[in-house]
């Protein structure tokens, strides 16, 4: 108990569901690890026997990736990717936070509208999207660029899901908050931008962030309209080289490096901002 | 007491036989009480008694079903303007202080006179100043809510009520959620506060408090005043049986 409560190491999820081990499942762990390095040992092994049996590790098939020409064109779908991804989430904030405003304002008809468009957007497919930009609104004489038929189905299918993220954080910011500043006499939409808002965002901002993972992913399939992301700049790569194992390889580990920076970035911010959001609702800090 | 003359007066805060149902619970029974003006009213019983709804319900946190709340004679504004505005005239001090967790001291301390009575910052911040030093807390002034202990934080609570110049203050348990060494730094707040006139409804369990301070003590059991009169007189001649079951519960300690 007195180690829970000592302001030196913050109480983890993990404390709470799970007791410290005892000698017994500790060596049951250390048994579990060994088997499962071995495991990994082999698989890894077997995997790039593969690579060889099959001539996939071939210089034929990865000498092009030196060549500078080949990684500045890569680079350049990166970059089609980020400003797709980054817009995307631009958008999406916004609209999610609208739809979220929208859903919680109190309003009857204006609810169950945001209600309708955010489970909807929620519920289809990102492709479904892409495609009704790409085959569907051009009919109505809607010209678009294949980066806007590619971000705006994007950011809509992201909004609906970010609308979700901001009404959780608004659902956890204690009653008593919207209640104190009513009794001062503030308006109940006053209470919600100025007391309910910054506090949910603050609460948000690390899923906020982790959500842009899913819109980097939803970027992929940029192929359908022709878009020059990465992944589409790969399958020039891999026409032109033939070489097809290596350069998926290799662009996979470009995604999950990005999208482990991603994952970084938010486990940093929630860091900054969560030593106050944690410790604020303890009403007697010693 | 208060003289005969403020009391021919309308009276600050009136219920007339106000009703509530939480579901099939009845938390207010017919309940009638009237509040004049520099009067300290302090309300007590058993929890579940319904004193903390009837704190609530005079600023509207909690609507009634049916009866009557009049603000010096006036009826209780249902929603809008008019509800903000009365609830700007009536200081509430919650039980979990409810600080804004993401505001300095000082701006829990400005915000409403800055939003709501529109006063200028430099202003606000000056009169915000003079209060925090009232309640002993103006070296926090930078700190964040969460940096500070209960009694600071509700000694802070209050000093944000007061900024709105109230008309009456309402309490509801605000030493309930203290640890024991801190309650007495806030019930000396309220002291200060009962002695210089404030109108106050103080829902407690410190029956200290009440003895020295309240005017008149009110007894709630099961969503009805059960019984009300002068502090001395209630707490040695209780007229009810539950209320000397009360007083026999929390005595022998």
């Amino acid at each position: 108990m007195s180690a829970m409560a000592s302001n030196s190491r913050p109480v983890s999820i993990r404390d709470a569901l799970y007791e410290a081990p005892g000698p017994k499942t500790r060596a049951k762990i250390r048994v579990g690890t060994a088997v499962t390095a071995v495991l990994v040992a082999l698989l890894l092994g077997f995997a790039v026997y593969q690579f060889w049996a099959t001539g996939q590790l071939n210089p034929r098939y990865w000498m092009f990736f030196t060549q500078l020409s080949t990684w500045r064109y890569l680079l350049a779908g990166l970059r089609g990717t980020l400003a797709v991804a980054l817009t995307a989430g631009g958008i999406a904030l916004v609209l999610g936070l609208a739809l979220m405003l929208g859903r919680t304002s109190g309003i009857r008809l204006l609810e169950a509208i945001c209600r309708v468009v955010t489970d909807f957007f929620r519920g289809v497919p990102s492709l479904l999207l892409i495609y009704f930009f790409f085959l569907v609104v051009p009919q109505y004489g809607i010209r678009m660029s294949s980066f806007w038929m590619l971000t705006l189905p994007v950011a809509l299918a992201a909004s609906g899901v970010l609308a979700e993220v901001f009404r959780a954080g608004v659902n956890a910011v204690p009653r008593g908050q919207t209640e104190a500043a009513l009794a001062l006499g503030m308006s109940p939409f006053r209470v919600k931008l100025k007391i309910v808002l910054p506090q949910a965002i603050r609460y948000v901002i690390p899923s906020l962030i982790s959500q842009l993972v899913v819109v980097v992913k939803d970027t992929t399939v940029a192929y359908v309209v022709s878009y020059p992301d990465m992944l589409q700049n790969a399958r020039v790569l891999i026409t032109n080289y033939d070489a097809l194992v290596s350069t998926y390889l290799v662009v996979a580990v470009i995604y999950i490096l990005l999208n482990y920076a991603i994952n970084q970035l938010s486990v940093y911010v929630a860091r900054r901002s969560g030593t106050r959001v944690v410790s604020r609702y303890s009403t007697n800090p010693a | 007491m208060p003289t005969q003359s403020e009391t021919s007066m309308a009276p600050i805060i009136e219920l007339r036989h106000v009703d509530k149902h939480f579901g099939d619970l009845h938390v207010l029974k017919d309940v009638s009480l009237s509040v004049g003006k520099g009067e300290v009213v302090v309300v007590i019983g058993p929890s579940g008694s319904g004193k903390s709804t009837l704190c609530r319900a005079i600023n509207r946190l909690e609507t009634i079903d049916s009866g009557e709340i009049l603000i010096e004679g006036d009826p209780l504004p249902e929603e809008g303007r008019e509800l903000a505005a009365m609830r700007a005239e009536l200081g509430m001090v919650f039980q979990s202080f409810n600080l804004f967790a993401h505001m300095s001291i000082l701006q829990n301390v400005t915000l409403g006179p800055i939003e709501v009575l529109g006063l200028p910052k430099a202003e606000a911040e000056r009169r915000a100043m003079e209060l925090l030093d009232r309640v002993g807390v103006a070296s926090q002034a930078n700190k964040v809510p969460a940096q500070l202990s209960g009694g600071q934080q509700q000694r802070v609570a209050i000093a944000r009520s007061l900024a709105m110049h109230p008309k009456a203050m309402l309490f509801d348990e605000p030493t309930s959620a203290l640890d024991p060494e801190m309650i007495n730094e806030v019930l000396d707040v309220m002291v200060d506060l009962a002695r210089q006139g404030m109108t106050m409804i103080v829902v407690t369990h410190e029956m200290n408090f009440a003895r020295r301070v309240a005017d008149r003590v009110v007894f709630m059991a099961d969503g009805a005043i059960v019984e009300e009169g002068a502090p001395d007189a209630f707490f040695d001649h209780p007229q009810s049986q539950r209320a000397r079951d009360f007083l026999d519960s929390i005595k022998g300690h």
